[in-house]
């Protein structure tokens, strides 16, 4: 089914200035027969190292980024970013783009930092111009967006939950629905009952559904969980 | 809680933080909630993701999920471990 809705198209590499009357031809020549929504080109690398600055942005500006009557497309352009450099020169053309990111990858702490950076963007205001993002297996790349405050509505106290312990509803006086506990403790203390019974003593309320994500070994907590059930340390 | 368990309502997902990185953790944590759109969620031991990962950086991306979080209405018990009362 996906596969309809893409067209894949090979262009030979061009390595002298001959090569991009062939690419420009194939490019039109696509383009008005496909009408596409989205063009890719990946990736314009060697547009870029083999015509100078004023060269390649007439190129740019009279082949890939012409509008043409009657077609309304996207393009997508890719370079890579030489191994060891920050970035890459694009001779001009990022003047005519609408958008420009880069995608980047960093080390901090040993571990893979991956970001989009937004250099430039019509169209909309942006305070944030470092996206972190993941590359997920089967699933592709997955973004991190900082969530904008104005959609974040104030927890409700609509919903409360309350354990059914005196103890704790009366200073609690239940948590709302949403509501972010942060449970800080001294090491050494045995936190794990503590742990267990947080959550145990919310289920006796509405929740019906629970997920333990945790950074440790798995071997023993579902059966702790299930030993807390019955009531050991409540 | 039983019953929970028993009908698989309760979800252990357990997380190496020493083999991925921490942007990655928390893209596993919301594809985690997206899956099984749960009403708690439990983050345990997480004094070792901060000991690894810097807690500046923690600090920076567990607010930013915090907010995701309440927007989506999960209440969230995050359980970290003190080295020292200061």
């Amino acid at each position: 089914m996906i596969k309809d809705y893409f067209k894949y198209i090979s262009v030979p590499l061009i390595a002298s200035h001959d090569l991009t009357g062939l690419f420009t031809e194939l490019y039109l020549r696509n383009l008005t027969e496909l009408n596409p929504d989205w063009i890719i080109i990946d990736s314009i690398t060697p547009l870029l190292s083999l015509l100078d600055d004023s060269s390649i942005r007439v190129f740019f500006k009279n082949a890939i980024y012409k509008d043409f009557p009657g077609l309304r497309m996207n393009r997508l352009l890719l370079t890579e970013i030489p191994f060891g450099s920050e970035y890459v020169s694009l001779k001009g053309i990022e003047f005519v783009a609408d958008d420009l990111f880069i995608l980047k990858m960093n080390v901090v702490n040993r571990f893979v930092h991956r970001i989009i950076e937004i250099c430039k963007t019509r169209r909309a205001s942006t305070c944030t111009n470092e996206i972190p993002f993941s590359i997920i297996k089967d699933e592709g790349i997955k973004f991190l967006p900082t969530p904008i405050m104005d959609k974040i509505s104030p927890v409700s106290r609509d919903e409360i939950y309350y354990s059914g312990y005196d103890a704790i509803d009366a200073n609690l006086e239940g948590l709302p629905k949403g509501t972010q506990v942060l449970i800080l403790y001294l090491a050494g203390y045995l936190v794990d009952p503590v742990i267990y019974y947080f959550a145990t003593i919310y289920y006796k309320t509405q929740i019906t559904h629970i997920i333990y994500i945790i950074f440790t070994s798995s071997k023993y907590y579902k059966e702790g969980i299930y030993e807390c059930s019955k009531g050991y340390w409540v | 809680m039983r019953i929970h368990l028993e009908n698989n309502l309760v979800h252990i997902e357990a997380i190496n933080p020493s083999s991925i990185g921490i942007i990655d953790i928390l893209v596993y944590e919301l594809k985690v909630l997206e899956k099984y759109k749960p009403e708690l969620l439990i983050l345990h031991d997480l004094r070792n993701v901060y000991d690894l990962h810097g807690w500046e950086s923690i600090a920076r991306y567990t607010y930013e999920c915090s907010l995701i979080y309440r927007q989506r209405g999960i209440t969230t018990f995050r359980q970290v471990a003190q080295i020292s009362r200061n």
